[in-house]
């Protein structure tokens, strides 16, 4: 556990898949205070192995156990009402149709991310919590994946994750957050220079052998994600 | 020797019928041409023709459906926003003229109506009043959407090889002011019905011929090589405005329609007839295949009268080579809703 400062403390809980590796860093690297983060994470779909006990969520297998302790420094088990607020990274959640947004009603896109965030990690994960914790809530979907491509607007994107927050407004008190705007290029892909040197996880331990695979991003996007979660919480 | 001498036992109502069970009736059709696995294969119509599309899908052919849904939306949800029901979304077509107006839309002929329903802050689409159950949240959605089917529906025919129209009825509502049909009477699935401006017209056998035939040119027009099956749905009608006694003008309706398919149909080689309508309402078949409102098509009927076409096309040209040849002859297994708009009037019945 990090504790940084000592004025209003917000403890936070940021739990997902790889995608949290650019956060934790970020956070390893940050002087920020009034915070503490506890970090829980899995790659891949390493996460669905998490159960409820009483108002805990446990692992189930010892994979998940040595990575849940390894992300979090010594926890194997979640305690949602500890915290102010939780923070779900990743899991599965993609924001779709960017290409294809104006070819389609609202009603049929609402529709649509329905259907698909239902079938994602991050939503079970995020009615298991909601199941056993009243305390804040948020979201935040996988990096869009990288593109060397003209720094556009984010017409499409503002309006595509409006709608999915629709769709999380229905589970109750879930909240999504945006990728930094200002990360964004041609209104759907993540600008290069985010996606170098990108981080990923080793059974919850960040895999410092750097990658670019287009999909993972870096420190200097994490710290980004990380002020705006910040500013969220802090505005609450 | 006489001309009846060297005919097929199918010939003889005997052979053919009378010394059969009606489930053991064969060579029902002798098709023109061979469908193809990898032909891409258009369907429209009336309600019984969403049947076609997925049998022909569940049989391993190509059903083509030119308007996809979104990436990771739900069957429920495509069927309720009427993805998949048709090669595009323009809802239920019942008649040759509406065929025709969606033809010439496509093709820029005419301009599409700027006509919208409103009701409760949300908007209809007089010519697909079904396609969003709860309305557009603009008429710029609205107008956006109708823009992408008429390109998806002149998709579907400019790219297929063969277009299946069901004919569904010969009774059909017009604004008399710009002359567009509408697939319902307004008032019924939504809009409000104005008795100075929309105006009912029975069509008959030339009106519904000559638009069919404009139809099909329109569309070799740029699809020389399109081949047409035409059906007629035998699902008798809803409610009829004709003055006549439903039943009365249900065989009105069908009889013109069976007529003119058969007429177009015989006028040349690439335009075929399939009978579904024959195989369900012949009394052979005494009524078996529908539910007990006698209206709605029971699955197995359903499935009798698809099984009826593929086995009359093995027949004639052989075994499709299909992915999928598990599925052959299987085609609905269980009750499908239709999305069938004309059914609405049932409610306003006394």
């Amino acid at each position: 556990m990090h504790i940084k400062g000592i004025a209003k403390m917000n403890k936070i809980c940021i739990l997902g898949n790889s995608h949290v590796a650019c956060i934790k860093k970020a956070w390893d690297n940050s002087s920020s205070e009034g915070f503490d983060i506890d970090f829980f994470a899995h790659q891949a779909q390493g996460m669905q192995a998490l159960r409820i006990e009483g108002d805990h969520l446990v692992p189930t297998n010892d994979r998940l156990k040595l990575a849940l302790k390894r992300s979090s420094s010594g926890k194997s088990i979640i305690k949602p009402d500890e915290y102010s607020a939780l923070v779900l990274v990743g899991l599965g959640l993609e924001l779709l149709h960017l290409n294809t947004l104006n070819k389609y009603s609202k009603a049929v896109i609402k529709a649509s991310y329905s259907d698909y965030v239902k079938q994602t990690l991050l939503y079970r994960l995020a009615k298991q919590i909601r199941s056993i914790s009243e305390q804040r809530l948020y979201v935040l979907h996988s990096p869009l994946k990288s593109k060397n491509a003209a720094p556009a607007g984010c017409e499409v994107y503002i309006r595509s994750i409006n709608l999915m927050a629709e769709v999380f407004a229905e589970i109750g008190n879930v909240q999504i957050l945006a990728q930094p705007l200002e990360t964004i290029v041609e209104d759907r892909f993540t600008a290069p220079q985010y996606a170098k040197s990108a981080l990923k996880l080793d059974i919850g331990e960040i895999d410092e052998h750097h990658i670019e695979d287009g999909a993972h991003m870096n420190a200097d996007f994490g710290k980004l994600l990380l002020d705006d979660i910040q500013t969220t919480i802090t505005k609450m | 020797m006489n001309p009846y001498s060297n005919l097929d036992t199918k010939a003889f109502w005997k052979k053919a019928v009378a010394e059969k069970s009606m489930f053991d009736l064969s060579d029902l059709w002798a098709p023109k041409f061979k469908v193809e696995a990898t032909q891409r294969v258009s369907t429209y119509g009336s309600c019984f023709a969403q049947h076609f599309g997925r049998a022909l899908k569940k049989n391993g052919l190509n059903w083509f459906i030119a308007e996809q849904p979104p990436l990771k939306l739900s069957e429920a949800n495509q069927t309720k926003f009427n993805y998949g029901i048709f090669s595009s979304r323009t809802g239920n077509i019942y008649t040759t003229s509406l065929l025709l107006q969606w033809v010439k839309w496509a093709l820029s002929i005419e301009k599409p109506s700027d006509e919208v329903w409103e009701m409760n802050g949300r908007y209809f689409d007089p010519f697909r009043p079904r396609v969003e159950p709860n309305g557009f949240e603009s008429m710029e959605e609205l107008f956006a959407s109708r823009a992408q089917t008429i390109r998806s529906f002149e998709e579907s025919f400019r790219r297929a090889s063969l277009f299946v129209f069901t004919l569904g009825l010969t009774e059909s509502w017009f604004n008399n002011c710009n002359d567009t049909e509408y697939p319902m009477c307004p008032g019924t699935v939504a809009g409000e019905f104005n008795e100075t401006i929309h105006e009912f017209k029975n069509q008959s056998f030339s009106e519904i011929k000559d638009a069919l035939v404009e139809a099909i040119g329109l569309m070799r027009s740029v699809n020389p090589n399109l081949k047409f099956l035409l059906t007629v749905s035998p699902v008798p009608l809803t409610a009829t405005k004709s003055n006549m006694h439903v039943m009365v003008a249900t065989m009105h309706s069908k009889s013109i329609l069976r007529a003119v398919a058969g007429e177009v149909a015989d006028s040349e080689i690439n335009i075929d007839y399939f009978p579904s309508y024959e195989i369900i309402n012949s009394p052979v078949t005494k009524g078996a295949f529908f539910e007990p409102n006698q209206r709605n098509v029971n699955p197995y009927g359903v499935n009798f009268v698809m099984k009826q076409f593929f086995d009359c096309q093995e027949a004639m040209y052989g075994n499709q080579d299909v992915e999928d040849d598990k599925a052959k002859g299987v085609t609905v297994t269980s009750r499908y809703d239709e999305i069938c708009e004309e059914e609405l009037l049932e409610a306003f019945g006394k």
